[in-house]
């Protein structure tokens, strides 16, 4: 095998070499017959003296690159009145590599991996989409997880009020993420739906407990048990007015109820829903009163009349006999 | 930006020669895919103002200059190397682009190199960066002309060594002297084939009261055209209108009356190759006069053209082989390399 390789080689060597020998000599020929010296080929032909002799001993060494020695060929054919095209198809046929000179850029950058496969790129559109996916998955795990652990402060919150209320009578200030709780009154915002079940026991128990918060006397209500594992609570104690709203825009709100308690004074945000306990009538300020809707006692209240050029409506309201009227 | 991204993924990379008289696409790891004229047959009907659509590209279109009815204009939106019709450009990339990929599917969205004659101003140099991005690219890049003429001949334009190549195309003649992958000297004229022909028209014109065409005059110069007087004497039978007559009539011409014709024209080209080699470098300028001046462009197929050259100034003159897709090839090569090395070659905007 491996001499057979040798022979190839030796005769491959040999057959280039031969040829190589042909083109030189048949333009060495050529002049020769016509009685030319290398002087007068050169001045004739432009080129220089060491470039003919070059040619016609084939050593490419002493040549520039092969664009420029097909040139001098055709150049130096037509002088001889040979064929141009033979004598360059001779110089391809001995010199089959290297057609095209190397270009070697001055600034090498970091090699870049060529991202042309069509495979490379398809591949990591994909991987990008699945991580985009994986990523989108676990912001929403990590959200509903937090507002689980929100509920259950609140209700271990509540079981801690209740016990307060007991010492000192009066409920105690009160802040959550998701309950404010001002001068005994309570507030529940629910940011959206899915929230809202997962806070339901959460919210009866608050709702509960702003029973006990506004009723005159809490002392007395030695019956409530609460269970701030299951978050449930048993209140006896006459019911207070419920107003709730639902913002579809961010407002500012203001409301105290008859007692002159300020039951909540903050930003409602757009989506939100607030429900409030306190003793009708209502006084209500609304920074963006068109965005916000208002139940008394689950009775809808109207309040287009109140709503001035600058969107911000002031009125007061309570229900009677299942309709609102305003004071 | 993302969809231009998925789409690349189904299109080559393209290297254009958008030349005055034809455009070439090299795709890359193919070769030379198009190579048609640079021509766009407008038909509009309905009077002037009315809706335009285009009629025809490329062969087809050039087959109709000059022999349009009124509503279709048989048009080259290039002129001087330069867009000339900015829209007409835009449809005509984006037609020849389209032609070049197989798949139906999807529009192509290529990377593209382009290039421009290096005498082409920043206004112009953005119009045609504009136009490829118009007709779908997804990036562009510029080179300028004789430096992709240079790589596609094959010379060694990496070397610390000085190459002068001069690139005749349709509309500007570009020549240039590189060394170490940069131009040191390069100077555009706005003299080309377009001007050989509109020589041999106003010669034919002048000398015989006779109209002809630009078709008519292209093929003169393509059959007996000649740069330099040479042993054998062409001739040529050609039609057209005799002026004072009024009626078509045929005549001969030969090619000593063409080689006057087209003095003046290649009296500009001379001189540009003159004036490149007095600002050359002392040191480049002897490496020019060992190696030789290299001709590319389909202008450099003009019979003898070498010759005049040669005994202009005296230095030897190398003729590319395949002269009309050097640039193409050239940009085609770059192209392979941006990735691997970035853009060394390419021209700033």
């Amino acid at each position: 095998m491996s001499s057979s390789n040798t022979t190839d080689t030796t005769e491959s060597a040999s057959q280039s070499d031969h040829e190589k020998a042909i083109f030189g000599d048949a333009l060495r020929q050529a002049r020769a017959a016509r009685g030319h010296t290398i002087t007068e080929a050169a001045k004739a032909t432009r080129l220089a003296e060491y470039i003919i002799e070059a040619i016609e001993q084939s050593d490419l060494n002493r040549l520039p690159p092969p664009t420029f020695v097909q040139g001098y060929l055709r150049t130096y054919a037509r002088f001889l009145g040979l064929s141009e095209q033979a004598a360059v198809d001779n110089f391809n046929r001995a010199v089959p590599y290297k057609r095209e000179s190397e270009l070697h850029p001055r600034t090498s950058l970091p090699s870049q991996t060529s991202s042309h496969s069509p495979l490379i790129r398809s591949v990591s559109i994909i991987l990008a989409f699945v991580a985009v996916l994986a990523l989108s998955y676990g912001a929403y795990n990590y959200y509903v997880k937090t507002a689980v652990t929100i509920g259950q402060e609140n209700a271990s919150t509540l079981a801690r009020i209740r016990t307060e209320m007991h010492d000192s009578g009066s409920a105690q200030d009160l802040t959550q993420h998701s309950v404010i709780s001002e001068d005994g009154a309570l507030v529940v915002v629910a940011p959206d739906e899915a929230e809202e079940i997962k806070a339901t026991d959460n919210r009866l128990s608050v709702e509960a407990a702003a029973e006990a918060a506004a009723a005159p006397a809490p002392v007395e209500k030695t019956g409530a048990v609460a269970s701030a594992d299951t978050g449930s609570l048993e209140v006896a104690a006459p019911t207070p007015d419920l107003l709730e709203m639902q913002a579809y825009g961010d407002s500012w709100v203001e409301i105290s109820d008859a007692a002159d308690r300020r039951l909540y004074h903050n930003l409602l945000k757009d989506g939100h829903r607030l429900s409030l306990r306190g003793l009708a009538p209502f006084a209500v300020f609304l920074g963006n009163a068109p965005g916000v809707e208002i139940q008394v006692n689950k009775i809808k209240v109207k309040i287009y009349r109140f709503i001035r050029a600058n969107s911000v409506a002031r009125f007061s309201v309570s229900t009677e006999d299942g309709s609102a009227v305003f004071h | 930006m993302l969809l231009k991204r998925f789409r690349g993924m189904f299109s080559n990379d393209l290297s254009i020669d958008l030349g005055t008289a034809n455009t070439l696409i090299y795709a890359r790891g193919k070769g030379i895919v198009l190579n048609e004229p640079s021509v766009v047959a407008i038909r509009q009907d309905r009077g002037p103002g009315g809706p335009k659509s285009i009629e025809a590209f490329g062969k087809e279109a050039k087959g109709m200059l000059g022999r349009t009815p009124q509503n279709i204009t048989a048009i080259r939106p290039m002129r001087d190397g330069v867009i000339a019709d900015f829209n007409i450009t835009e449809k005509m990339l984006q037609h020849f682009i389209r032609q070049v990929h197989e798949s139906q599917l999807l529009r192509p969205s290529p990377r593209v190199l382009i290039c421009v004659p290096c005498g082409a101003t920043q206004v112009e140099r953005r119009a045609i960066r504009e136009s490829a991005a118009g007709a779908g690219a997804r990036s562009v890049y510029l080179i300028e002309e004789p430096m992709a003429a240079a790589i596609g001949a094959g010379m060694p334009v990496d070397e610390p060594r000085g190459s002068m190549v001069l690139d005749i195309g349709g509309g500007t003649s570009e020549v240039a002297v590189i060394s170490l992958n940069g131009i040191v000297y390069a100077a555009s004229v706005r003299v080309g084939g377009d001007k050989f022909d509109e020589a041999i028209i106003a010669y034919v014109r002048r000398n015989y009261g006779i109209l002809i065409g630009e078709t008519t005059a292209e093929k003169i110069k393509h059959e007996i055209g000649t740069a330099y007087p040479g042993k054998e004497l062409l001739e040529i039978e050609v039609k057209g209108r005799n002026l004072s007559e009024g009626i078509p009539r045929s005549f001969s011409l030969n090619s000593n009356e063409i080689l006057e014709a087209l003095q003046e024209p290649l009296h500009g080209i001379i001189s540009a190759v003159k004036t490149a080699l007095e600002q050359t470098p002392p040191e480049l300028g002897a490496d020019v006069a060992e190696r030789g001046i290299v001709l590319t462009g389909g202008g450099s197929l003009l019979r003898d053209l070498d010759r005049l050259i040669m005994e202009e100034t005296g230095l030897p003159v190398v003729m590319a082989e395949e002269p009309l897709t050097c640039v193409a090839r050239g940009g085609g090569r770059v192209l392979e390399l941006i990735d691997q090395h970035g853009g060394d070659f390419l021209a700033v905007e």
